[in-house]
């Protein structure tokens, strides 16, 4: 059998140097290329995840006022223009259950004054929302085991501003938290070039009707 | 097309194939599984709030059946069941919910056609337990618990951080509360107790099934709360302490306020307040309550008691339990009385009055409650309470005047009337829904101090009405509201 020796011939050296140089430059490119990807889900990725931690927010955060005996607001520092503080009171609903000392049940509610009141209202449980280094942190104290118990627990990151407001005389407590995500191996982080989210939770009061002015 | 290439260089061509679409599949699953994972975290938060508005549903749908059970009791706890002190259901639906007994109710399941296609109902507790009975007023408070439960999309797999875990406690593989299998099909449950109380007949210092006409006489409505020695003296009225909670209202769409100063708010059904212009609170156009007929209550009267009012007559309240008295009329003239004795200290006594016909006081006749008297006087026919009216020495809760429902009275099923003399400091309240109310004044310091309810009311000399805020927790239970509300998050 005769051999094709015209396809067994070599590449010359311009073949081949042009040749890397094309597939360098489509190397770089498929490279850069990547990286931003990776960039980009990596932005996203966190991007999401702030906002599941915005939703936990707004979740617990509706979850206690609507059980909320008092809601007051505060500020941290006399020079904010909002409030950045909130505090509520609970109602001393649970205690430790007489079968099971780690359990805690329910307790009956009993007449005060023409108002039913569960437990010791001076050992109502107290839970405040507040902002420190741009985490949002929920802490609350309560004698339901009791003893003093404080748990604080970080709920989100990257909190730009907290406020709240009364609105319906003071039925409804709106709350506003804007968010200023990070983007995780950016080449800038340059507040300017991210984009805020704000979030917005209107909750109806259950319990109480709160005072309609704002300090 | 026959190749050309070794076979050698054929294979490598397969496996850079191979090897691409290797790298292109897990990016591809990759990304799924990450989408997968945002969607189920996306599911199980919607179902976690869905519950809630499940759990809220069933404490609506228990205090509708308190309701009906003030207004069509026989209709009352359909569908439901009797809840045994073990726990234990029994299938008798409660007849009226006594102390002592609880009844428990599972929802109609509602399926979600669209994305998910999850169901969703509730689990209603009402209790009605003795430690719930308001120690001063004697009136059965209910506890309510309902579980709302919403399956959640997506299977029993764990999404979100522990926070998330921790706050939404979904159920995935097992009951949490009951420890049961859920067979694969995960859930979020949030369960809420509420705190029911009765609410009484005299919310407002005037209210009307069509129109209230104040007939532009400058009246004042006011409020002073006879419980709170800084808004009262000596459980009186105080100008000097007035309130602004002189509330009035109609389920029709016409208040004439007649420039009338109220201290309150006004607020009509859809409707407009004419010359508003000194209300001091919100003129809503929002408003609606139920108004219940009042049934006369059936008893046996006082065995030898008088049957007819028709001269000067007596009879006596008793401490505790009411004396409960029928008469077929009561018309009196000159200076006829009808007086309801009390005991000699003046301590609290009761009695309860049934006319089955008509009231009528003319010339300077009066009926007279001595101190400490508690009546309730229902009437079934009309009712013209003027001569010199009233003469009530105690609180406006003491007088408390029904108008019974013309379908459950004798006399067909029209409106009947009832005028009230104001002169001298009137202090009753009215229930009325079915009859046109005249107040009726005759000087110029003439106050009426209590609360009214009538289907229209209108005001003659009548110069101002006084509003005592206790008597929104007195008279017949007509409504029930939520006054504690908590979820329970364990």
């Amino acid at each position: 059998m005769e051999r094709d020796n015209r396809r067994a011939t070599g590449f010359t050296l311009i073949e081949v140097l042009i040749a890397s140089a094309i597939c360098s430059i489509i190397l770089a490119g498929t490279l850069l290329g990547a990286v931003s990807l990776q960039r980009t889900f990596a932005a996203s990725e966190y991007y999401v995840n702030e906002q599941a931690q915005q939703l936990r927010f707004l979740d617990s955060l509706s979850l206690d006022l609507r059980r909320a005996l008092t809601v007051t607001q505060s500020k941290s520092l006399p020079s904010l223009a909002a409030p950045d503080i909130i505090d509520l009171t609970l109602p001393d609903f649970y205690t430790v259950s007489p079968g099971n000392p780690s359990e805690l049940v329910p307790r009956d509610p009993s007449f005060t004054n023409g108002a039913a009141v569960y437990g010791n209202p001076s050992q109502n449980p107290q839970v405040r929302y507040f902002v420190s280094g741009k985490v949002l942190y929920r802490r609350q104290s309560d004698y339901a085991t009791g003893t003093l118990t404080t748990v604080q627990k970080a709920l989100c990151n990257d909190v730009q501003a907290f406020s709240i407001s009364y609105d319906s005389a003071g039925q409804v407590i709106s709350t506003s938290v804007t968010f200023l995500p990070r983007y995780r191996w950016s080449l800038d982080e340059n507040a300017g070039v991210r984009n805020t989210t704000k979030t917005y939770t209107n909750t109806l009061l259950r319990n109480t009707r709160q005072v309609s002015s704002t300090p | 097309m026959k190749s050309s290439l070794p076979l050698s260089r054929r294979g490598n061509a397969l496996v850079v194939a191979l090897m691409m679409s290797g790298i292109l599949a897990s990016m591809a699953a990759a990304t799924t599984l990450i989408l997968q994972k945002r969607f189920r975290q996306a599911h199980q938060t919607a179902a976690w709030e869905e519950a809630m508005l499940a759990a809220e549903a069933g404490v609506d749908l228990a205090i509708n059946e308190l309701r009906t059970q003030l207004y069509d009791p026989g209709s009352a706890f359909q569908g439901w069941e009797t809840q045994n002190p073990d726990g234990s259901l029994s299938a008798t639906a409660p007849t009226g919910l006594v102390s002592g007994t609880t009844a428990y109710y599972t929802s109609t399941v509602f399926l979600r056609t669209s994305e998910g296609g999850q169901r969703s109902w509730c689990e209603v507790q009402i209790e009605a337990p003795t430690l719930l009975i308001e120690p001063n007023t004697k009136e059965q408070w209910y506890r309510v618990r309902s579980l709302g439960i919403e399956e959640v999309p997506g299977g029993g797999k764990v999404a979100g951080d522990k926070e998330d875990i921790q706050l939404r406690k979904l159920d995935l593989k097992y009951n949490r509360r009951t420890g049961q299998s859920l067979n694969g099909r995960p859930q979020a449950t949030r369960m809420v107790e509420v705190l029911v109380k009765p609410v009484g007949t005299f919310r407002l210092a005037l209210l009307a099934a069509n129109e209230i006409n104040m007939n532009n006489h400058n009246i004042v409505v006011d409020s002073y709360d006879s419980r709170d020695p800084s808004k009262s003296t000596n459980a009186f009225y105080d100008p000097a302490k007035r309130q602004d909670n002189g509330d009035i209202a109609t389920n029709g769409i016409l208040i004439s306020a007649g420039s009338a100063h109220i201290y309150g708010d006004a607020a009509t059904n859809g409707g407009t307040v004419l010359n508003a212009s000194n209300v001091t609170g919100e003129i809503r156009d929002d408003f609606f309550q139920e108004l219940f007929p009042v049934t006369a209550p059936v008893f046996a009267p006082e065995a030898g008691s008088p049957t007819s009012a028709l001269t000067t007559t007596t009879l006596a309240a008793a401490p505790g339990n009411p004396a409960n008295y029928l008469l077929s009329a009561v018309t009196l003239s000159g200076s006829e009385t009808l007086t309801i004795t009390g005991a000699a200290d003046g301590s609290a006594t009761y009695a309860t009055v049934v006319v089955s016909g008509d009231i009528k006081l003319s010339g300077q006749s009066q009926i007279i409650l001595e101190p400490g008297v508690n009546l309730r006087l229902f009437v079934k026919g009309n009712a013209d309470i003027t001569g010199q009216g009233v003469s009530n020495p105690g609180a406006p809760l003491q007088f408390q005047l029904y108008g019974c429902d013309p379908a459950s009275a004798t006399g067909g099923t029209s409106n009947k009337t009832m005028k009230v003399a104001g002169n001298g400091g009137l202090r009753a309240c009215v229930y009325a829904p079915t009859y046109d109310i005249t107040l009726l004044g005759g000087g110029v310091t003439d106050s009426i101090y209590g609360s009214f309810v009538g289907y229209d009311i209108g005001m003659t000399g009548v110069q101002s009405v006084h509003y005592d805020e206790a008597l929104g927790s007195g008279g017949l239970v007509s409504d029930y509201k939520v006054a504690n509300w908590f979820e329970d998050t364990r």
